[in-house]
């Protein structure tokens, strides 16, 4: 994916993540390349006038990804249910893709439905994706990927 | 006045934060129903009068939109205000969804005033207390 699609999504993630789940994020080309266990939610955007699938991944520690969902909820991490961090990054998925097809277009593209597990997190190819830190410490990643 | 107030959303999440934002905003709330998706919400409306409904588009079973239509085939709930809370931002889905009935849509992510200030103007209400005699237009 060309650097637009690496902004668009960083500008998306950025908004969303403020608005709704009260926290930042800052970006990195450069982050840690090992797996780690935590959590994905990904959702697909499919182009209204050609076959061209664009697949938007975040990948989040288990700790962010339920500070993440704390926040968003307004409730403790501790001992929060996985079904609760699943939901709250699936729709953390929507929003951002939602935005991300206002900065490029909404007649161009269409939503399909966020889906998030918790489980390995492989790094995304160099090209794809972008870390991201929260307070000085390594968070996740962010990619988008012609499917 | 005490609104009962749907909440139609697959995001059990975004359910709670639709909730949360309702009780903060000064709007007196009764009793909030919610429903996963459309067909859930038609089944919920045979049981609880509701005076507003927030809705998502984007849901399994039922989308926004086809509860809009099966809602506007029902005489007594066609007049019940719906507002669309969604990330869809294409203007021919939004000018669908508004033709088949949505009186406003609030765009996600959302601030809490946005909100606030978006469904007291449809329900009529300032401050907590009714616009007497008002008849304003709420289309947006």
């Amino acid at each position: 994916m060309d650097g637009n699609w690496q902004e668009v999504m960083k500008a998306a993630i950025s908004e969303v993540l403020e608005t709704m789940y009260f926290t930042d994020v800052v970006f990195q080309q450069k982050a840690p390349s090992e797996a780690f266990r935590g959590w994905q939610a990904a959702i697909e955007m499919h182009a209204s006038d050609t076959a061209a699938v664009v697949g938007l991944s975040l990948g989040f520690e288990d700790s962010f990804a339920r500070e993440l969902a704390a926040n968003m909820l307004g409730l403790d991490p501790d001992g929060m249910p996985d079904e609760d961090v699943r939901d709250a990054l699936q729709e953390l998925a929507n929003m951002v893709a939602g935005n991300c097809v206002v900065l490029l277009g909404p007649e161009k593209w269409r939503l399909g439905l966020p889906r998030a597990h918790s489980g390995l997190v492989a790094p995304p190819a160099a090209t794809h994706g972008v870390g991201m830190s929260a307070a000085g410490h390594f968070v996740g990643w962010a990619w988008c990927r012609r499917e | 006045m005490a609104y009962n107030v749907m909440i139609i959303d697959d995001s059990k999440s975004m359910r709670h934060v639709i909730k949360k934002v309702l009780k903060i905003s000064g709007l007196e709330i009764g009793e909030i129903i919610e429903a996963g998706n459309g067909q859930e919400a038609l089944d919920q409306l045979q049981d609880h009068w509701v005076d507003l409904i927030l809705s998502d588009i984007h849901m399994p079973v039922m989308d926004g939109l086809e509860f809009l239509r099966r809602l506007g085939t029902h005489a007594d709930l066609n007049d019940v205000p719906v507002v669309l809370v969604t990330t869809e931002r294409n203007e021919k889905r939004l000018a669908e969804a508004m033709a088949l009935g949505a009186r406003a849509y609030l765009s996600k992510p959302f601030q809490p005033e946005e909100f606030r200030s978006l469904v007291f103007k449809l329900l009529g209400v300032e401050h907590g207390w009714e616009l007497a005699g008002s008849d304003e237009g709420c289309d947006f």
